[in-house]
């Protein structure tokens, strides 16, 4: 007797070997829900207010996340032409609104003030666009990369202080789909640099002036562990797996 | 001990260092001095600690192991000289 085929059988090879068919596996392995899988019965406000900077610290990244249809909306008309990036870009937003749509659900439950507005949140998009975006695809690619990598360091270690094990709870699922942004722009980079590696020094350059994703929408982009070194050894490694050059040694160079 | 743990070792890897500092981080600012904290008070984000890593590494000629990539082994320049000017074995890991 023959198993029915699924979309992530291995007799499939050919459709299997696409990128865009792991990255769709990834996300279903790590899907979760909102409305589901987040204990909203078990919020706890007075918890919550125990801690109420990083409160105030996860209204930031709400805002960071509900901006993100700006600039990956700008990547994907630039990557119109890479299959996989589409698909990748198009898991990041949703995943993104997720992210935006659970952190602010959250804050309103627990009634902090001042509470997130669409006008906050039109005015923050309505600034960017007036900028436009800044750098190649490649340069962009490498940002989205960086700022996903911290983004998830910052889920992990506010929900390590938190004080709410619902809170906890909803920021692990976060900083997992997170590790999994980072991870999907590497590998679009990665598939980049084997097509062309005289991108390379670009992609290093890039991580050298590296600035959070987030500064095109807050004045402060939040950190909850200053210096976290676990983060920034990390996030050397990061590039020096993608381009096989250490960035001291690229630093270096510059000197 | 090496020529390079010497105090006059250490003296001229400091006054490099804090040349490079002020040129590098502060051209236009107040000055950085040997016991400036680097990191407190929005003087360097933590990344930039790449950056001072860079520097110590082409200075001494020698690697900076993963273990030592810490903000605290990179607070002020007095304290990168005290710990790396020998090649790093005291500093924390």
């Amino acid at each position: 007797m023959t198993a029915p085929l699924t979309a992530s059988d291995p007799r499939l090879t050919p459709r299997s070997a696409r990128h865009y068919v792991r990255l769709a596996a990834a996300a279903d392995r790590g899907r979760w829900s909102v409305e589901r899988d987040v204990r909203w019965a078990k919020v706890d406000p007075e918890r919550a207010h125990a801690r109420p900077e990083l409160l105030a610290q996860l209204r930031t990244a709400a805002l960071i996340e509900s901006y993100h249809p700006v600039h990956l909306g700008w990547m994907l008309a630039d990557t119109w032409d890479d299959i996989d990036a589409g698909a990748a870009i198009t898991l990041d937003l949703y995943e993104g609104f997720k992210h935006f749509h659970a952190l602010r659900s959250y804050l309103d439950a627990v009634g902090f003030e001042p509470a997130i507005t669409d006008a906050e949140l039109v005015a923050i998009r309505a600034a960017a666009r007036a900028v436009g975006p800044k750098g190649s695809v490649v340069e962009r690619l490498v940002q989205f990369m960086l700022s996903e990598h911290l983004t998830s360091y910052f889920f992990r270690r506010i929900g390590e202080q938190a004080t709410d094990p619902v809170l906890a709870e909803l920021l692990a699922f976060i900083a997992a789909d997170e590790v999994r942004h980072a991870q999907a722009a590497s590998d679009l980079l990665s598939a980049r640099i084997l097509r062309d590696p005289g991108i390379v020094p670009a992609v290093l350059d890039a991580a050298v002036h590296f600035h959070h994703i987030g500064e095109q929408a807050v004045a402060d982009v939040p950190v909850a562990l200053p210096g976290d070194p676990l983060a920034i050894r990390s996030f050397a490694r990061r590039i020096e797996r993608l381009c096989g050059v250490r960035l001291v040694d690229h630093l270096k160079r510059q000197l | 001990m090496s020529a390079a743990q010497t105090p006059r070792a250490r003296a001229a890897l400091l006054r490099d260092l804090v040349a490079w500092l002020n040129e590098r981080f502060a051209p236009d600012g107040p000055s950085i001095h040997a016991e400036t904290p680097l990191f407190v008070g929005g003087l360097l984000d933590s990344m930039r600690i790449l950056e001072l890593i860079a520097w110590t590494e082409r200075a001494t000629g020698r690697e900076i192991p993963d273990g030592a990539i810490r903000t605290d082994n990179f607070a002020s320049a007095a304290r990168i000289a005290e710990l790396f000017a020998g090649g790093g074995p005291r500093a924390h890991r």
